[in-house]
């Protein structure tokens, strides 16, 4: 059975920890900033880390080209699209 | 010259691909036709020999249309990285007293304060052109009246390189036709590249190792070179794959993130023949990873801005020789010096000097300089110490410069934006190593009143690209009076 959103974001925090030692993102539990674009917290080496970050942690395979500010712009929009990858394998 | 190679190529092979970007392709004689139609067009608005004119933009056909038409009309190209943010731009385009300016559609809106504010008077950008820019392809109309040109020479400026930095210390580094044409020329002759070699571009065309890796040497050897706007991991590998590419040049860290790439399906890496690194030191871990991983040896390049390239690994045996840079290209001499000046033998480390005919000159107010000290000798302030058989080693830069992911960020550059900020009373930056392993911004603060990270952050990132902005903040109580700089600017 796959993880609960709550639970993905739990554990994308942890990948995104190792990415940075912002406060923000790896001491507060309730963070919600964007993580890329305007006033966000990773550049592009930071972002390319993470996205291999979660691959190896949840097993999936993310498409750079369909990678989208959006997803990025809260943990949970992108605990949502880790959540659709991995229901996908699922099915 | 420069634009030379061009028409030989246009000439001995006109329908092979010169460039290739996703499903376009641009052959030899259709890029040449397109630079010919550009310059035309260039010097119909009064675009002039010696003219420095920024050439902001991503890889793409756009840039390597610009830099050889600028090429043809003896304009200079300034190449300005299109992530710069805009002060970061104002002040490359101020150092290099810039007035004309090729830019990326998303920098409209900045081109349009520009002109407004008189910092520059002719701007162009890619794509449609819109609020009042006009589009840099409608400059792309008739031929090119050759008589009426000023052809360059071989002493003719063809591009000037800034070392960076908001800080007033950038330095400017301008170099020949001559000079760049004999860089082209003795990179392609160590590495034997020919027109069969079909070449991938992840990293920027306008950064040192990309330019000569990848577009000089497609140039001089009249090659396939395959161009991404960004890098795009499973797209690099698709592309490696499917159109069979023979050489990737690239920075470290992209070979890291391509050894750590999975795959929906086996890719097929044997075509490559030649896997250089540059633009920042190439680490044992990764050296075997790439190897473990994806069946290729990594050779390590090494150049720097002043000079461009100056050695490459072509050792029979790459895996015995990874820690080395190589030998010096044709034409590149070699030495290790101690603080006197004296050379030092095999194996004793010092400061890397060289002498290369690729090498640029120094521009100041006063006009140009050599970069060469009175004994002859350029200093490119590294460390590093030559084996037995002359090859070099790289044991560190003697300058505080952190390189992340091949992308040069003065420490001192970033402190003067930090210190901008009303909260920070003191600040020193300094590398920090990721947990990946690669080098990232790392800046130790004292502030003088409450402020927090995302507003460090976000104030960073108004003034400088993304890539400098630290990435790890240590909020102290003090800092060691060595390290100390107070905000007034003044070291403690």
């Amino acid at each position: 059975m796959t993880d609960s959103i709550e639970a993905i974001e739990e554990r994308l925090k942890r990948v995104l920890a190792e990415c940075t030692t912002l406060p923000n993102v790896s001491e507060k539990s309730d963070f919600d900033g964007a993580l890329v674009g305007e006033g966000a917290v990773l550049d592009s080496v930071a972002l390319l880390q993470f996205v291999l970050g979660i691959e190896t942690e949840f097993s999936i395979l993310l498409d750079d080209g369909s990678l989208t500010p959006e997803h990025f712009k809260t943990l949970r929009a992108l605990a949502t699209l880790v959540h659709g990858s991995l229901e996908k394998q699922v099915q | 010259m420069l634009a030379d190679l061009l028409e030989r190529h246009a000439a001995d092979r006109p329908r092979q691909a010169a460039l290739v970007e996703g499903d376009s392709v641009l052959t030899w004689s259709g890029l040449d036709r397109g630079v010919c139609q550009l310059a035309n067009g260039l010097w119909k608005t009064g675009v002039r020999k010696g003219d420095p004119v920024a050439v902001a933009l991503p890889n793409g056909f756009g840039f390597v249309t610009t830099f050889l038409a600028l090429a043809k009309i003896g304009a200079v190209t300034v190449p300005v990285n299109p992530e710069f943010k805009s002060l970061e731009i104002r002040i490359a385009l101020q150092a290099s007293r810039c007035e004309m300016g090729v830019f990326d559609a998303g920098l409209t809106e900045l081109c349009g304060s520009l002109l407004n504010e008189g910092v520059i008077r002719q701007a162009w950008v890619e794509g449609k052109g819109q609020a009042g820019i006009p589009s840099v392809d409608r400059l792309m109309t008739g031929h090119l009246p050759g008589d009426t040109l000023s052809i360059p020479d071989a002493e003719s400026p063809l591009i000037q390189l800034l070392t960076s930095g908001t800080t007033g210390q950038s330095k400017r580094i301008l170099r020949t036709h001559g000079q760049i044409l004999s860089l082209a020329h003795a990179y392609q002759s160590a590495i034997d590249g020919t027109p069969d070699d079909r070449i991938l571009a992840v990293i920027p065309l306008s950064h040192g190792h990309g330019f000569c890796s990848l577009l000089l040497n497609t140039l001089q050897s009249g090659a396939t070179l395959f161009l991404q706007r960004s890098f795009d991991r499973r797209r690099a590998m698709e592309t490696l794959s499917r159109e069979r590419i023979t050489i990737l040049s690239a920075v470290p860290f992209v070979f890291s993130v391509l050894a750590d790439t999975r795959m929906a399906s086996p890719i097929d890496l044997s075509s490559l023949r030649l896997n250089v690194t540059g633009g920042a030191p190439l680490r044992r871990e990764t050296w075997l990873k790439v190897r473990d991983r994806l069946g290729i040896l990594l050779r390590q390049s090494y150049g720097s801005v002043e000079t461009g390239a100056l050695t490459i690994n072509m050792d029979p045996d790459p895996e015995a020789t990874a820690e080395s840079v190589g030998r010096p290209l044709p034409g590149v001499r070699l030495d290790i010096l101690d603080d006197a000046g004296n050379s030092l033998p095999p194996g004793m480390i010092g400061e890397v000097a060289v002498q290369s005919p690729g090498a640029g000159e120094l521009c100041h107010a006063d006009g140009q300089r050599p970069l060469m000290t009175v004994d002859g000798w350029i200093r490119v302030n590294d460390l590093g110490w030559l084996d037995d058989q002359g090859r070099l080693h790289i044991h560190g830069r003697k300058e505080s410069v952190i390189n992340v992911a091949g992308r040069k960020v003065q420490a001192s550059e970033v402190e003067t934006v930090l210190r901008r900020h009303p909260a920070v009373k003191q600040v020193v930056v300094v590398p920090q190593r990721d947990a990946y392993g690669e080098e990232a911004v790392s800046a130790l603060v004292v502030v003088g009143m409450a402020c927090t990270v995302p507003e460090l952050v976000a104030h960073c990132r108004d003034q400088i690209a993304d890539y400098k902005v630290p990435r790890f903040f240590d909020f102290r109580d003090s800092l060691p009076s060595t390290m100390g700089t107070a905000s007034d600017g003044s070291h403690q």
